[in-house]
């Protein structure tokens, strides 16, 4: 397992087994040897190791929208490489990254760095080849994670080949593909964790478990700004396995030792909260304002012309659309693992922005974020 | 505290517990079989949902004083590698999204399934959705559920 970023790096370079090409926005970086490893620090890397499995480190979360197959994919398809021999890591939160996972983004801020990042290293394999072969590059091709050299019938693996490729000078503008010639991206492919899923082995926030861990169970207000009336503080100690109520500024925290006497403790506290004020927030109300609003005089946001050619309007849809005030509620219910030794905490969250998380958890603790050997956080998302 | 004894997935187990301790944290905390899940607690979303005698049963319903003696099947122990018809059928028809909700899903699939080897898709969506998929992977479902009943029932032939 790698524990951090840098280890990795100097394991990767110094063995010279694997070929690493880090993306960090637009850019492309190669770790050479041991000697950049300091200054190689990219948000994600594709990493080929000489076994021929292939690793794409990127912070991207997986939450059913399916990212972990839809990214693998997109690598593959210019790396030439089988698709389901892609394991993907989650990259760790740093101070300096931007690893959050939203509004529709990952596969459009993805796209051009992991085509790019997966036609560089097929191209340094390209390379790697033709020159021991010492043959025109140009009468190599990158085939299903090998290149071939048709003239002759050789063909060399991505394994054997990486140790030279990482000595090739990164391609600064690789070739990217023609659409035309896509084999992947497009077409249907099954979800890389789907086997995972369904035989239980998927694991999730919730499932994590630290050995000698104490399970919390948190009281919520049932609106911003209510206070406890009413609370059976004792009730909830004398529940078997309670080791501690505790109470926050939106909530109160019944620690025990398993989550079942967390969740009894916390019911034993019968907290009585206080009526909402008058003026408070009512669906009902959100409604109406919402449906007057509508019949005012408003003004253009878009205004598009049909595309030329389009024929004359047969059918006009007329329709309402009423997005109510939902909780963005999940079934995997709230959740989080805390492991706090000394001045290091490795948080577990399924979390679609982990070095937020990160950073708030570094403040209340007054331990410094760091990126190196001793990442505070790890996530575990779904 | 009492001594629970109780199968799952073909293996006894004695453990100590609340009386009142819910099934589902026997399986998840005492055993550490994560595959079922929480999500309500209170018998609603069906995340929790194993078998019993092949019939489907809410873990988080079923208390520690009632479950000695009893054995269950968990999505861990449904087949050793992924073969149950209910499980390929999800795979084919790619059900999954986030996949929370989908190991109790597959349970209540099957506890349907040994009901009626033919359900209607009616009856299909009738069962499926008491159970809670954030995701909404039920017109899906619904498809995996027909494919693995036809090679179920072929299989009995
Ligand atoms: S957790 Fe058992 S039905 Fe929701
Ligand atoms: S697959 Fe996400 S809740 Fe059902």
């Amino acid at each position: 397992m790698i524990t951090s970023r840098r280890a990795f790096l100097k394991t990767a370079a110094l063995s010279g087994a694997s070929l690493v090409i880090g993306f960090d926005g637009g850019r492309l970086l190669q770790a050479i040897d041991a000697s950049v490893a300091g200054s190689f620090q990219p948000n994600g890397w594709v990493c080929i190791n000489s076994d021929g499995t292939i690793i794409l480190t990127i912070g991207k979360c997986e939450m059913g929208q399916g990212v972990r197959t839809s990214l693998a994919m997109i690598l593959a398809e210019e790396l030439e490489a089988e698709w389901t021999r892609i394991k993907l890591l989650q990259a760790k939160p740093s101070a300096d990254s931007d690893l959050g996972t939203g509004g529709s983004d990952s596969m459009a801020s993805s796209w051009k760095p992991l085509r790019q990042a997966g036609a560089a290293a097929r191209e340094m394999l390209i390379t790697a080849a033709a020159t021991r072969w010492k043959v025109d590059r140009g009468s190599c091709k990158a085939v299903d994670g090998a290149i071939e050299h048709s003239a002759s019938g050789r063909r060399l693996d991505y394994g054997s080949l990486v140790a030279d490729a990482a000595k090739v000078q990164l391609p600064e503008n690789p070739p990217l593909k023609n659409a035309t010639d896509f084999k992947i991206i497009g077409h249907r492919t099954a979800r890389i964790d789907g086997p995972d899923i369904v035989s239980g082995k998927a694991r999730y926030g919730v499932d994590v478990k630290v050995p000698g861990m104490l399970y919390a169970s948190l009281e919520r207000p049932p609106f911003l700004g209510a206070k406890v009336k009413n609370l059976r503080e004792d009730n909830a100690r004398a529940v078997g396995g309670v080791k501690s109520v505790i109470k926050l500024p939106r909530g109160i925290v019944v620690v025990a030792n398993s989550t079942w006497s967390a969740i009894k403790g916390r019911t034993a506290l019968a907290v009585e909260w206080s009526e909402p004020p008058k003026d408070a927030f009512d669906s009902d109300a959100h409604w109406k304002k919402l449906q007057t609003a509508s019949r005012e005089t408003g003004f253009v946001t878009r205004e598009e012309k049909p595309p030329s050619g389009t024929g004359a309007i047969t059918k006009t849809i007329d329709a309402t659309y009423y997005y109510p005030f939902y909780a963005h509620a999940p079934v995997e219910t709230m959740n989080c693992v805390a492991d706090v030794r000394g001045n290091r905490c490795t948080i577990w969250a399924p979390t679609q922005a982990p070095e937020r998380l990160q950073k708030q958890v570094a403040q209340l603790l007054g331990i410094a974020p760091r990126r190196q050997s001793s990442d505070p956080t790890s996530l575990v998302a779904r | 505290m009492s001594k629970i004894d109780f199968t799952v997935n073909g293996t006894r187990h004695v453990v100590e517990a609340d009386d009142d301790t819910p099934l589902l944290w026997l399986i998840r905390d005492n055993l550490g079989l994560t595959g079922t899940k929480f999500g309500c607690g209170v018998g609603v979303c069906g995340a929790c949902t194993v078998l019993e005698n092949g019939k489907a049963v809410r873990a988080c319903q079923v208390p520690a004083s009632e479950v000695s003696s009893r054995s269950f099947v968990t999505i861990e122990g449904l087949s050793s590698d992924g073969s149950h018809p209910c499980q390929r059928a999800w795979l084919q028809e790619e059900v999954v999204q986030c996949g929370y909700c989908q190991a109790g899903m597959i349970m209540t699939a099957c506890g349907l399934l040994q009901q009626y080897p033919n359900p209607s898709d009616e009856l299909i969506d009738n069962v499926m959705s008491d159970s809670v998929c954030r995701c909404g992977t039920y017109p899906r479902m619904r498809k995996a559920i027909r494919r693995a009943a036809d090679e179920m029932r072929t299989k009995k032939q």
